[in-house]
């Protein structure tokens, strides 16, 4: 069920009067049915899927508690495996496969194709695969008691807010939140609907429009100039931004409503200043999973500079693979990393002295050195191939045809110059609201605002999500990891 | 539950604007079965002889063409845009062979789409290709990649034609065009059908009611649409001196997948009004690719022994600028007068045509319109 659908509309009130009306005991059950419900939505057989890793990690929580010494490694192991197994299978074996074919190929012609497999990928599998997998390695740490009941546990991995795009939560935040019990509290409520507006706002009028564009232009680059394709290359950044994080807002503010607190996911990322900080402030719950079970076991930064700066690229390859079964993904990946690794080196050369105006102007700048970098890597993330990335990359740097002017950049993506302002008016807004965000909390700040600047802010956002938004059941771009 | 009955009322003062707002549209659509999908649009254009299916707000043609010819496999096929619509099943000698897969196609490249979505064991035997002059128009298509799936896609969102619509639907409401009654009395599938008459009927043919009841209120009356559409050089009438190159490969590629596949094919350049080629004709250097067209288009047809015909201009054929429907769409009666003017340039046509029961057709015609 997607967010942005007619269902959700009916089901995300049904499920949460229900949840208030039922009994505090029955509310794991609720949940985890509506949760069953949401996810046949896509396709239902794949909930079979969840239900084997479901059983194979709580039995694996509980073996892995009991046992001692070698045999709780063991079952760890055999849990990991599984949840890897079934990425294997489903994300990555037609991708190795292919590969596979390719360069036995390249060896001697009369190599026989090994068979691809004709399977579509679940939706969200690496979202909950990994939310499973960091609850067994949690029990194995024993930094978390494993959890008996089985209900509790499969909602925990099914729980519907982030069930398909995250935040990829840990068991420590969550398994006790089943079990506390919450009462209607109309702050926590109206801020919870507050952050979910927020979210569908940035994800159908903002992303959904740009996404126009967006498709446009990589659908057929070569029919484009070099300001075009920079100008589709900016709305992809935005794009994805308001794509992901938009979900992750409404995934936060309906569990919030429901009394669960979920983990914040984006913190302006396009404001940060340096690399390592955009990666403290896009898709957080991913970046800490990483950190905490690769980065960290693998030595961190604790075993000299090279193994940093090899553990650094490691967590950034895997990171894009993780993405998606694709050289393009592995590549934005490195990029990341080998940008990290470079800011890494110049920051022991960083000069922290200067005046006040100096440092703004210098900080600005930095933020749109690091907006630019990124930006190319998106690139390699939206591409098709890394070859149409390379592609897209000459036409931007004025391979292609040169354009004589904005207006045939407006012409190309068929855009009047109303809709451009549009554009860039919620653009602005985006980066307004996350300027305010740096300080404070967005919700808190409209809270403290007097009754009918908060209303108003209300009727609009609803007005221009609900009429100006692109309501066609379009998908998040993350759901197809 | 005070904070309950506090939530309650803040969030109806809220949404309550929203409802009425929204509340009337949704009425108006759901009531006049605008609010339907793609496929369950077809399935009434397939199940029902006496649907016209109309809707006003949604546009189902290319999902419904496509889905209608996989469902009836025709024998007898017409692809084309609007501008083959009138070619109507009584024409033929087997009327239940036939169908008009028109409104299915709008440029030169989703021919070959819509050819290979087309099961060999399910193929029609003849197709019909209307090719409009402006497909062969650089500045209306410059054949750039299309995404072509998507496109003949099942695309309806009840949430975006509810929301799209609303002001629009409003402003209809409050100038009287339409009302909050159920306008689909009978077989009206939308209100286009509902309120205007207009609409697919089961051969795939288009049936223009609002033309036929009320020519004065109609966009195009006295042609003054096109008019200005050839004066400013907009929307189907961009100036050309040349036929676009790629557009012929295209058309070629296609005829040569149905040459591979045992489809005959029958092309033909379709009418605009005479008044309107004699504006174009006025402008020559403006629309001299038309008038190199036919022979432009002839040798990739008789590469595969297929015939087309060039009905530009059918002035010299008898027909007035009083049997067209608007500037650049023919009536019945001008497609009838066509197809006669076919079988007699070519007999093998008399497999699918009766000429006696056309000339019947055309000289018992109801007005210079229509036909029965």
């Amino acid at each position: 069920m997607l967010f942005n659908s007619l269902s959700f509309f009916i089901f995300f009130p049904v499920v949460t009067i229900l949840y208030f009306l039922v009994a505090h005991r029955y509310r794991w059950f609720l949940l985890l049915v509506a949760s069953c419900i949401f996810y046949a939505y896509f396709i239902p057989a794949y909930i079979l899927i969840l239900f084997i890793t479901i059983v194979i990690d709580y039995t694996a929580g509980i073996l892995i508690d009991r046992e001692q010494g070698k045999k709780r490694k063991l079952y760890l192991v055999i849990s990991i495996i599984a949840n890897v197994g079934f990425l294997a299978i489903f994300k990555y074996y037609n991708f190795f496969i292919e590969n596979t074919n390719r360069f036995f190929h390249g060896m001697h012609a009369g190599w026989h194709d090994w068979p691809y497999l004709n399977l579509i990928l679940p939706i969200g599998l690496s979202f909950h695969t990994f939310q499973s997998m960091s609850y067994t390695i949690e029990v194995y740490r024993r930094k978390q008691q494993p959890e008996q009941h089985f209900g509790i546990y499969a909602l925990y991995v099914m729980y519907y807010p982030q069930l398909v795009a995250g935040p990829i939560e840990r068991p420590q935040n969550m398994l006790h939140q089943f079990r506390e019990k919450q009462s209607f509290d109309y702050k926590r409520v109206t801020d919870g609907l507050k952050i979910m507006a927020w979210g569908m706002f940035k994800k159908v009028v903002i992303a959904d429009s740009l996404a126009v564009v967006v498709s446009q232009f990589y659908h057929a680059p070569q029919n484009y100039s070099s300001l075009s394709a920079i100008f589709a290359i900016i709305c992809f950044s935005f794009q994805i931004y308001c794509d992901f994080s938009g979900y992750s807002d409404i995934a936060i503010g309906s569990s919030k409503v429901m009394g669960i607190q979920l983990m914040r996911n984006f913190r302006q990322p396009y404001l940060s200043r340096s690399f390592s900080e955009f990666w403290q402030r896009w898709h957080i719950s991913l970046s800490s999973w990483f950190r905490d079970y690769v980065y960290i076991p693998l030595g961190g930064n604790r075993k000299g500079t090279f193994r940093k700066y090899l553990n650094i690229m490691i967590v950034f390859l895997l990171s894009g693979l993780w993405h998606g079964a694709n050289w393009t993904f592995v590549v934005w990946g490195g990029l990341h990393g080998f940008f990290l690794v470079l800011s890494g080196v110049s920051d022991k050369k960083k000069v922290t002295s200067g005046k006040h105006l100096l440092k703004k102007v210098s900080s600005l700048g930095k933020i749109g050195l690091i907006f630019f970098f990124v930006s190319i890597a998106w690139i390699f993330f939206r591409s098709s191939s890394v070859n149409q990335a390379w592609h897209i990359m000459g036409i931007a740097g004025g391979d292609g045809h040169v354009a004589s002017s904005l207006k045939n950049t407006l012409l190309a993506y068929n855009i009047t110059p109303r809709k451009m302002l549009y554009l860039i008016a919620v653009v602005l807004l985006l980066l307004g609201v996350d300027l305010v965000q740096e300080k404070t909390d967005i919700v808190q700040f409209i809270n403290s605002k007097p009754l009918v600047a908060r209303w108003s802010c209300y009727f609009c956002i609803i007005f221009i999500t609900i009429f100006f938004g692109v309501w066609g059941n379009q998908q998040f771009i993350y759901f197809q990891f | 539950m005070r904070e309950i009955r506090k939530f309650l009322l803040r969030a109806s003062v809220l949404i309550l604007p929203f409802l009425v707002l929204l509340g009337a549209p949704f009425f108006v659509l759901f009531a006049n079965h605008e609010l339907l999908s793609f496929k369950q649009i077809t399935a009434i254009h397939n199940g029902d002889s006496l649907a016209v299916i109309g809707p006003a707000y949604s546009n189902p043609d290319k999902y419904m063409k496509l889905n209608t010819v996989l469902n009836r496999k025709p024998g007898i096929l017409a692809l084309g845009t609007s501008r083959v619509m009138k070619i109507r099943s009584f024409f033929f000698k087997q009327p239940a062979s036939f169908y008009n897969a028109g409104g299915g196609i709008d440029k030169v490249k989703p021919f070959d789409f819509l050819l290979k979505q087309i099961p060999l064991r399910s193929q029609p035997t003849v197709v019909f290709v209307g090719l409009d002059q402006y497909f062969f128009n650089e500045k209306f298509d410059n054949l750039s990649t299309s995404d072509f799936d998507a496109e003949y896609n099942d695309n309806f969102s009840l949430l975006a034609y509810t929301f799209d619509n609303c002001f629009l639907i409003w402003h209809q409401l409050l100038s009287g065009k339409i009302n909050f009654s159920s306008q689909h009395a009978g077989n009206f599938i939308g209100l286009n059908a509902g309120v205007n008459h207009n609409g697919f009927l089961f051969d795939g043919s288009y049936y223009y009611g609002e033309r036929m009841q009320h020519p004065e209120i109609a966009k195009d009356y006295h042609f003054k649409d096109t008019f200005e559409r050839i004066e400013k050089g907009i929307k189907r009438f961009e100036y050309s001196a040349a036929v676009n190159q790629k557009a012929i490969v295209s058309l070629d590629s296609f005829l040569s997948h149905c040459a591979a596949r045992g489809i005959k094919v029958y092309g033909f350049l379709p009418p605009y009004a005479n008044s309107v080629i004699s504006k174009m004709r006025a402008m020559s250097d403006n629309y001299r690719y038309i008038e190199n067209l036919y022979n432009a288009v002839r040798p990739s047809f008789d590469k595969y022994a297929f015939k087309v015909f060039d009905f530009t201009d059918m002035s010299q054929a008898g027909i007035m600028d009083k049997n067209f429907i608007d500037g650049f769409h023919g009536s019945d009666k001008v497609y009838l007068k066509m197809m006669m003017n076919m079988c007699g340039q070519d007999t093998s046509l008399n497999a699918y045509f009766d000429k006696e029961h056309l000339q019947t057709l055309y000289n018992k015609s109801k007005n210079d319109l229509e036909v029965l």
